[in-house]
C-alpha cells in the first residue's frame, strides 16, 4: 500500500567519496540510512494521512507549517565502510551506519561502553533496531534519543566529512545544537563516532518510558563513576529528554566529585541535576513531574554505580 | 435430552483448531484492503477543518482539474437521505450544511489512484463559518451552551433513571456515608486493520460492498438509506477482519455508503482505505464517563443505599450512546444487593469525536467506579475487600438494582471470587505485601474486582438470529449465519456446533462469510451474543438437517424415524445395531428421496422487559459473573506501574472451545490493562492529538504479564449447550482490579483512568492537551 511521500529523487551511493560528491552537488539532500526517523518525518510533513487541521491547511502535524517541497535522498545504507565497529586502543570507533542492533550486541561496545550497548538495546523494537543506525540517532538530534546520554558521558567525538572541507571532528555537544538541530553543514556527512572507552568506570543507564518497549523515552539518565576507595575520583552524568541538547550535568557531578560517596551526596546530585534541567529549560507543563523524577533517577543511577563498587545497595 | 447429547459431545467442549487459522497464518485470508476490481477508482474523504461550523460553500473546481480525478461528490449528490444511524438516524454520510466534529466528511474525491485522490482532496475548498463549540460534557449541558443538534435541548442525548426503594431512608440507616468521584477517558479500539471497503455497481441498479465490516446488516441499512435503494438491492459481504472490538459499525456504514455512492454514480468500482491517522480521527471511541457515587453502609459493611450520577460524553452524534449508557444503568451498582438505589445516567453531545460501541459497552466505566468504591468502603471500615464483596454480593435469588430476581441461572459470583482470589494467593499477599513494602521505593500490591454482566442485547431491542446449514450431495456441509466473524472465533465455534449436531467430522464444514443477501438479518454481532444466540440458531439448523437425513435413513431401512439414532459419521437403527448407514450414504439416500437437506435455524432470545421511567425490569435473560485479581509493582519515585500477574475467573456457562475461551481471557485482560494504565485519545479543541500508535500507546508484549485463566462452567438453561458469554466480561474488570492493586501498593487512590505515571506520582494528569479538552480534567 503506497503512501505518497515528498521525495524528488533517491540516489543510492556506492562509496563515501561518491556520497560526498553527491552532497556537494545537492547540498539540501537528506542522507537516508535506516530511515526510521526520516521516512516517518517525510510522511508526517507531507500530511499523507490527510486529516483535518483546525482552521486551516490540511496535513502537516506538529511543528511548523506544511513544507511540501520534495526532498532529495542520498541512500547511504549500503556502505560497508560506514558500518564498522572497532576498538582502536582505548578508543572505540563506530561507523555512522552501524545498525543500532549491531551496537547493542557488539562485544567491543559491551567492553568499552556498556551504557551505550544498553542504550542501543532500548531503542524502539527489534525491527526498528535492525534498521536504525547510530549515526541516524545522533543526526536526528531528538532530545529523547536513546543513545545521546550514553554518548555524552563517553565524551563522544563525531567525525564529519565533506568534499569541500575534508574531515571535521566535533564533540557531541557541539554537533547537536538543539532539538532536532545540528551544526553539520548541508554537504557534510557523519561518518563515524569515536568514544573514549575505559574499564575503570562503573556505569549505569536508566530509561523511563510510558510502556516497556516501543516508546519514546520520558527520561534517560547515564552515569559513569570512577572510585578510589570510597572517594568519587571521577564522575560523568548526562540525561535525555531533559535538555534541548546532549550535555554533561556539571552541577550534579560537582555534588559528588572528590568526596567520599554517600547516599546524601547521591540525593544531592539528583536534586542538582533536576535544578539544572529547570534552569536550562524553564518551567514546562511536564516540570512538576520531571523535576522530582529526574532527581530520583540520577540518585538511583549514582547509587547503582556505587553498588557495583560495593559502596551501596541497589536495587534496594 | 440435552444431558444425553452433552455426554457424547465430540466437538463441543473440546479444543478445536481455528477453521480460518491456516488461511490467516499463510496470508491467504482476504482483508478489505486486499480487494480490488478492474477499472476501480479510489475514494478519498475530505474531512472537516473545524469542530463546529456551517458550510457556506464547497469549491471542487481545483480538485476536478487534477490528473486522474473522475468526480468530487458532496451531500447534494446523495440520492437518498444523507443521514444514517442505528438508534438515531442523524449522522450525515457527507455533511451538507454543518460539521459537528473534526472527523465529519464534507466531500468525496474519486480518482484513478489513491495518490491522485489524496492530492486532489487537498484542493477541495470548503468555506466554513465557525460556530461556537463545546468540548466539555458538563458545559454542554449548561444553559447557553451551543446546541449541537437543534432537536436536543441541553444537548442531552438520553437520561436513564433507576428508582428502587427509599434512598433517604437507606442513607439514614447507614453508619458511614461515602461520596466519591471517578472518571474515565476516551479510548480507541486500536484494531490492527484500519477501515477498508470495495464497492461495486450491482445488478439492477444495486450495489455490492465488500469490506472490514463488523455488522453487515446495520451497514446495509445505512447504505440503502443513503442511496435510496431497497435493502434487497444492497449486498454487503464481510471480508476477513483485522479486529473490530465493537469499532467497525457506524464508521464502516459511513465508509461503505460513501464508496457505494461513488460506485453508483460513476458505474465503476470504488475502493477506500483509511490510513491509521484517518482512522483515529474519524472513528468513534469509548465514552469518557464522569461518575459521582454516594453510598451508605453499616458498620459491618452492608450497603444500605446508593445514589449514582454518571455523565457520558457522546461527542457529535448519538451513535450507540443510548444503549451504552443503558447497560451502565444495570451495572452501576455492581453485583451487589442494594435495597435503595437512585441512578441517573446521562449522555450529552459535544464537538468531540463521537463515541459508540466498544468491547464492554458502558460496563468498564461503571465497573471502574463501583469496584474502586467497594475497596474504599473496605478501607474505611477496616474490612478485607473480598469480605465486603462477599457480604453484599449477589447470591442465588438476589434481586438486582434494576429489579430482576436472579433465579433462572446459577448465580456464581461467590464461586468466581473464591476461585480467583484463592488462585492468586489473596489472603497471604494482602497481609504480607504492606510489610515488605516498608522502606522500599518499589512497592507491590494486590487488588481485585468483579462484575456481573447481562448477556446479549437484553431490553435494548429485538434479539433473534439465524443460521443456514446446507448439506451438499457429496456430504460436505455449508454453514452460514447472520452473525459475523470479527476475529473472536465465531466460525470455529459455529463449525464445532454444526459438526456436533450433525454428528460429522468438522472437516466437512465450510463456513461462508456473512453475506446480507445470503442469510436473513440476524442482528448485529455485538454484546457477546454470538455463541449464546447464534450458537442456538446453528444448533437448530443443524438439528433440522440431521432429522432430514434420519428420515431418509428410516425410509430406506423401513423403520420409523424415532428408531434411528445418529452417531458420529453414521446412523443406526436403535433396535438393530447391525443396520448402520454411513453419513455419505445417508446423504445419497436423502438426495434420491428428493429430500431438502438444507435447513434454516432461528433463535429468539427469551423475553425481557423494562420500565424506563423507574429503570426496573428483567433487563437481560441471563448474566455472567467474573472476578479478576491484579498484582502490581509501583515505582514510587516515577509513578510507573507494572502489572506482574493477572488472575481471572469467569463463568462462561460452558466453554464450547476452551482454547478460544482462554484466548478471550488473554485478549480481554490485555485490553483492560491498556485501559487501566496507558491508553487515552487526547483531543485539543476537538482535534485529535494522538494520531498514530507512536502517541496512542497500547500495551506491547513486554507490558502484558503472566495471566492465569480460570474457566468456570455453570451451564445456563438459555445458552447454546449451556454456553453464555465471554468476549466482553474479561475486558471490563481489569482496569478496576489494577487500580485497586495500585491503591493497595501505594496507600492512596487514583480515581481516574488511565493510571499513567503522572497520575500515580502526583495524583493528577499533567498532559498538555488537558484542560482545553472537554471530558478530561485539567
Amino acid at each position: 500500500m503506497s503512501i505518497r511521500m515528498p521525495i524528488a529523487e533517491v540516489y543510492r551511493t556506492s562509496s563515501v567519496d561518491d556520497a560526498l560528491a553527491f552532497l556537494a552537488e545537492h547540498p539540501g539532500a537528506r542522507p537516508l540510512a535506516g530511515g526510521t526517523d526520516l521516512l516517518v518525518e517525510l510522511r508526517t510533513r507531507w500530511g499523507g494521512p490527510l486529516v483535518g487541521k483546525p482552521g486551516g491547511a490540511q496535513g502537516a502535524d506538529g511543528g511548523g507549517g506544511a513544507d511540501l517541497s520534495p526532498a532529495s535522498l542520498l541512500d547511504i545504507s549500503g556502505l560497508p565502510e560506514l558500518r564498522d565497529i572497532r576498538a582502536d586502543g582505548r578508543k572505540l570507533v563506530i561507523g555512522a551506519c552501524a545498525r543500532v542492533a549491531e551496537v547493542a550486541s557488539s562485544p567491543q561496545v559491551a567492553a568499552a561502553a556498556p551504557t551505550l550497548a544498553q542504550a542501543a538495546g532500548s531503542v524502539g523494537s527489534v525491527q526498528i533496531r535492525n534498521r536504525a543506525t547510530l549515526g541516524g540517532n545522533i543526526m536526528n538530534a531528538s532530545p529523547a534519543a536513546d543513545s545521546l546520554p550514553a554518548l555524552a558521558v563517553h565524551e563522544a567525538v563525531c567525525v564529519l566529512r565533506s568534499q569541500r572541507g575534508g574531515e571535521r571532528r566535533l564533540r557531541l555537544g557541539e554537533l547537536v545544537t538543539g532539538p532536532y538541530c545540528t551544526c553539520a553543514r548541508p554537504d557534510e556527512l557523519l561518518v563515524a563516532v569515536e568514544l573514549e572507552g575505559g574499564s575503570g568506570w562503573r556505569q549505569s543507564y536508566m530509561r523511563l518510558g510510558r510502556r516497556q518497549a516501543m516508546t519514546i523515552a520520558r527520561l534517560i539518565v547515564a552515569v559513569l563513576m570512577r572510585f578510589e576507595g570510597s572517594t568519587v575520583a571521577d564522575v560523568r552524568i548526562s540525561a535525555g529528554a531533559a535538555f534541548p541538547s546532549p550535555r554533561r550535568i556539571e552541577p550534579a557531578e560537582r555534588a559528588l566529585l572528590g568526596a567520599p560517596f554517600s547516599r546524601a551526596a547521591a540525593r544531592e546530585a539528583g536534586e542538582a541535576a533536576a535544578e539544572e534541567m529547570v534552569r536550562v529549560c524553564g518551567i514546562r507543563w511536564s516540570t512538576r513531574y520531571k523535576q522530582p523524577v529526574l532527581a530520583a533517577l540520577v540518585e538511583r543511577a549514582v547509587r547503582q554505580c556505587a553498588a557495583k563498587e560495593g559502596l551501596d545497595e541497589w536495587p534496594e | 435430552m440435552a444431558a444425553e447429547r452433552v455426554k457424547r459431545a465430540r466437538y463441543v467442549g473440546a479444543p478445536a483448531q481455528r477453521v480460518d487459522g491456516f488461511d490467516k497464518v499463510t496470508g491467504r485470508a482476504v482483508f478489505g484492503a486486499d480487494m480490488s476490481a478492474p477499472n476501480m477508482l479510489w475514494g478519498q474523504v475530505v474531512r472537516s477543518q473545524h469542530p463546529h461550523a456551517l458550510i457556506r460553500a464547497i469549491d471542487a473546481s481545483a480538485a476536478l482539474a487534477c490528473d486522474g480525478v473522475a468526480a468530487v461528490l458532496t451531500a447534494s449528490d446523495v440520492p437518498g437521505d444523507i443521514r444514517f444511524g442505528v438508534v438515531v438516524p442523524h449522522q450525515p454520510v457527507l455533511c451538507s450544511d454543518r460539521v459537528r466534529y473534526m472527523g465529519d466528511g464534507v466531500a468525496l474525491v474519486l480518482a484513478e489512484t489513491r495518490e491522485q485522490a489524496a492530492e486532489a482532496a487537498r484542493l477541495v475548498k470548503a468555506d466554513y463559518q465557525p460556530l461556537p463549540a463545546v468540548f466539555d460534557v458538563e458545559e454542554a449541558m449548561r444553559d447557553g451552551a451551543p446546541l449541537i443538534h437543534d432537536d436536543y435541548p441541553g444537548n442531552v442525548v438520553v437520561h436513564h433513571r433507576v428508582r428502587k426503594g427509599d434512598v433517604e431512608a437507606g442513607f439514614a440507616q447507614a453508619d458511614l456515608i461515602l461520596e466519591r468521584d471517578y472518571a474515565t477517558q476516551l479510548v480507541e479500539h486500536a484494531y490492527i486493520e484500519p477501515e477498508a471497503v470495495l464497492a461495486l455497481p450491482g445488478r439492477g441498479g444495486g450495489v455490492e460492498v465488500y469490506g472490514s465490516i463488523q455488522n453487515p446488516f446495520s451497514c446495509r441499512r445505512a447504505v440503502a438509506r443513503v442511496l435510496g435503494l431497497p435493502l434487497a438491492k444492497v449486498r454487503i459481504v464481510q471480508c476477513d477482519m483485522g479486529g473490530s472490538f465493537g469499532g467497525k459499525d457506524e464508521v464502516m456504514s459511513a465508509m461503505s455508503a460513501r464508496a457505494a455512492l461513488g460506485a453508483l454514480l460513476t458505474s465503476r468500482p470504488v475502493k477506500m482505505v483509511n490510513t491509521r491517522e484517518e482512522s483515529l480521527v474519524e472513528s468513534y471511541k469509548r465514552h469518557p464517563y464522569r461518575m459521582h457515587y454516594k453510598v451508605g453502609v453499616t458498620r459491618e459493611g452492608r450497603i444500605t443505599a446508593m445514589e449514582i450520577r454518571m455523565v457520558a460524553d457522546a461527542g457529535a452524534y448519538a451513535s450507540q450512546s443510548p444503549f451504552v449508557t443503558w447497560r451502565s444503568t444495570v451495572q452501576a451498582t455492581g453485583p451487589y444487593e442494594v435495597p435503595a438505589v437512585k441512578t441517573d445516567i446521562l449522555a450529552a453531545f459535544t464537538n468531540n469525536t463521537y463515541t459508540g460501541a466498544m468491547r464492554g459497552f458502558g460496563a468498564p466505566q461503571a465497573v471502574f467506579a463501583n469496584e474502586s468504591l467497594m475497596d474504599e468502603i473496605a478501607l474505611e471500615l477496616g474490612i478485607d475487600p473480598v469480605d465486603v464483596r462477599r457480604l453484599n454480593g449477589y447470591r442465588q435469588g438476589s434481586v438486582t438494582a434494576t429489579g430482576h430476581k436472579l433465579d433462572e441461572h446459577t448465580v456464581s459470583l461467590m464461586e468466581v471470587i473464591d476461585r480467583a482470589t484463592e488462585a492468586a494467593g489473596w489472603r497471604e499477599k494482602r497481609q504480607r505485601l504492606p510489610l515488605e513494602n516498608r522502606g522500599k521505593t518499589i512497592v507491590r500490591g494486590i487488588g481485585m474486582a468483579c462484575s456481573f454482566r447481562g448477556c446479549s442485547l437484553g431490553a435494548e431491542g429485538v434479539d433473534a438470529t439465524g443460521a443456514i446449514v446446507s448439506v451438499q450431495t457429496d456430504g460436505s456441509v455449508i454453514v452460514s449465519t447472520g452473525l459475523a466473524e470479527n476475529g473472536q472465533g465465531l466460525r470455529t465455534i459455529f463449525s464445532q456446533i454444526a459438526a456436533e449436531e450433525l454428528g460429522v467430522d468438522i472437516g466437512r464444514i465450510v463456513f461462508l462469510p456473512c453475506d446480507t443477501s445470503g442469510v436473513p438479518d440476524g442482528g448485529p454481532t455485538v454484546a457477546s451474543r454470538s455463541t449464546i444466540m447464534g450458537g442456538n440458531a446453528v444448533r437448530d439448523a443443524a438439528r433440522k438437517a440431521r432429522r432430514a437425513l434420519e428420515d431418509a435413513v428410516a425410509q430406506e431401512l423401513g423403520v420409523s424415524s424415532e428408531e434411528i439414532e445418529a452417531g458420529f459419521e453414521e446412523f443406526s437403527a436403535i433396535g438393530d445395531r447391525t443396520l448402520r448407514v454411513g453419513f455419505d450414504q445417508a446423504v445419497a439416500m436423502a438426495w434420491n428421496q428428493a429430500r431438502l437437506m438444507a435447513s434454516f435455524g432461528w433463535h429468539q432470545a427469551p423475553k425481557v422487559n423494562w420500565d424506563e421511567h423507574v429503570g426496573q425490569g428483567k433487563a437481560y435473560f441471563t448474566y455472567v459473573y467474573g472476578c479478576q485479581v491484579a498484582e502490581v509493582a509501583v515505582d514510587t519515585a516515577t509513578g510507573q506501574v507494572r502489572v506482574e500477574r493477572l488472575t481471572a475467573a469467569h463463568d462462561v456457562g460452558r466453554a464450547v472451545n476452551p482454547q478460544a475461551v482462554q484466548g478471550q481471557f488473554y485478549g480481554g485482560m490485555a485490553m483492560g490493562l491498556g485501559y487501566g494504565l496507558l491508553e487515552e485519545v487526547e483531543l485539543k479543541k476537538g482535534a485529535t492529538r494522538t494520531k498514530n500508535f507512536d502517541q496512542y500507546l497500547i500495551p506491547t508484549a513486554m507490558d502484558v504479564p503472566e495471566m492465569i485463566p480460570i474457566v468456570v462452567e455453570n451451564h445456563d438453561p438459555y445458552g447454546a449447550y449451556g454456553a453464555k458469554t465471554i468476549g466482553e466480561p474479561t475486558c471490563e474488570i481489569t482496569a478496576a482490579a489494577i487500580a485497586n492493586a495500585v491503591a493497595h501498593a501505594v496507600g492512596c487512590r487514583v480515581r481516574e483512568l488511565p493510571l499513567d505515571m503522572e497520575r500515580v506520582l502526583l495524583g493528577e494528569c499533567l498532559r498538555v492537551a488537558r484542560g482545553e479538552r472537554g471530558s478530561e480534567r485539567p
